[in-house]
């Protein structure tokens, strides 16, 4: 039988290695990130782990942004545990499981427990569409030539102007960000990808120059999406 | 003799696109992707129509409008937008633009919109 695979992210490579010990001795698969994106991209590319365990301030997007992203944005709803340090309290929060740090041998019962209680699905689900090729189609009637080149355009552009927004992150030119931003939201638009145009508005609009980081991440990420499935469905192929 | 339209925008994809679509129509159809450039092309070429987008590299999308307006004021001008433009747009019609379109394009909408604002339809129609 395949051990269960676990997804776990703690910044701390101490922790990490010891929670990582102690469940690969009991015959867990566990995969370790010390950020929460390398984590997202790992479940993006492979699919579905049989759990996660994510520390409560992991980074970029801590535990429960992380949650919710695998959960709202890639539609996995995989079984969660969010470690927390040992003096945060649990009420008041919407938590499907807990961890409380330091990790020990009594983290492993929880762990069991916690999965034991579970009805895991073991079919592996299909990664929601990131993209769609409506608009191109419509506009040129569906001249291949034209969607080739257009997604390659998009491949191309898009991967430089993130080039661009994280060097402006780095050097703290935030307007330029902006700018980038309302530069790059159409190329989303047009694969009708809703997220990297909200992202793209989002980022455009904020008065909050500390939350454009995090947001150039998650476009990073949907740009990832795209491009992972326009290499899966390999679509001119196909119109 | 073919209308010759003049876009101005910085988004390749959407570039690409209007080219592709105003090609299709029959109109000749040059870019640029900056304001600079664009000014150049304005001193070099005669156009029927503008299609600028307002938030370009190095000159703004006033700055421009001003440009065209004082030295090409019978060329037509049609603002790309987006949807979250709106005070911009209001601007820009203050400052004589003839009409706007928002990115993405409905692709009927633009080939109505361009014909309307270069008012060459019997033009088209004898051209054909």
């Amino acid at each position: 039988m395949q051990n269960k695979k676990i997804i776990l992210v703690e910044r701390q490579a101490d922790e990490r290695a010891i929670l990582k010990t102690i469940l690969t001795d009991s015959s867990f698969e566990v995969l370790d990130f010390s950020d929460s994106m390398g984590a997202i991209q790992w479940v993006m590319e492979n699919g579905n782990p049989n759990l996660l365990i994510l520390e409560e301030s992991s980074i970029p997007l801590n535990g429960l942004q992380t949650m919710d992203y695998m959960r709202t944005e890639l539609k996995k709803e995989h079984p969660t545990l969010i470690a927390l340090e040992s003096d945060t309290h649990t009420t008041a929060r919407k938590l499907q499981g807990f961890l409380k740090k330091p990790y020990s041998d009594k983290t492993l019962k929880e762990v069991e427990n916690f999965l034991n209680d579970l009805d895991i699905p073991n079919e592996a689900e299909k990664l929601p569409k990131a993209y769609s090729l409506d608009y191109l189609i419509d506009l040129s009637d569906g001249n291949k030539e034209f969607i080739s080149e257009s997604l390659a355009l998009f491949k191309v552009s898009v991967s430089e102007k993130l080039i661009e927004l994280e060097t402006s992150i780095d050097q703290r030119h935030f307007e330029e960000v902006r700018k980038i931003a309302h530069s790059i939201k159409p190329s989303f638009d047009m694969l009708l990808n809703q997220k990297g145009k909200e992202l793209c508005q989002r980022m455009e609009h904020s008065k909050d120059d500390e939350e454009l980081s995090a947001l150039v991440q998650e476009l990073k990420l949907e740009y990832q999406l795209i491009q992972n499935q326009i290499t899966v469905d390999t679509p001119i192929e196909k119109i | 003799m073919k209308k010759k339209i003049l876009v101005i925008e910085d988004n390749p994809m959407v570039v690409k696109s209007l080219e592709f679509k105003l090609l299709k129509e029959g109109y000749d159809v040059v870019t640029a992707i900056d304001g600079r450039s664009a000014m150049e092309q304005l001193e070099n070429n005669h156009f029927d129509l503008i299609l600028t987008d307002l938030m370009l590299p190095f000159v703004s999308g006033n700055q421009l409008i001003e440009y065209i307006k004082k030295n090409h004021p019978n060329i037509p001008i049609i603002v790309l937008s987006t949807a979250t433009q709106e005070d911009i747009i209001t601007n820009a019609f203050t400052m004589g633009v003839d009409d706007f379109i928002t990115k993405p394009f409905s692709p009927n909408e633009l080939a109505l919109r361009v014909k309307r604002s270069i008012g060459s339809f019997k033009n088209q129609l004898s051209d054909n």
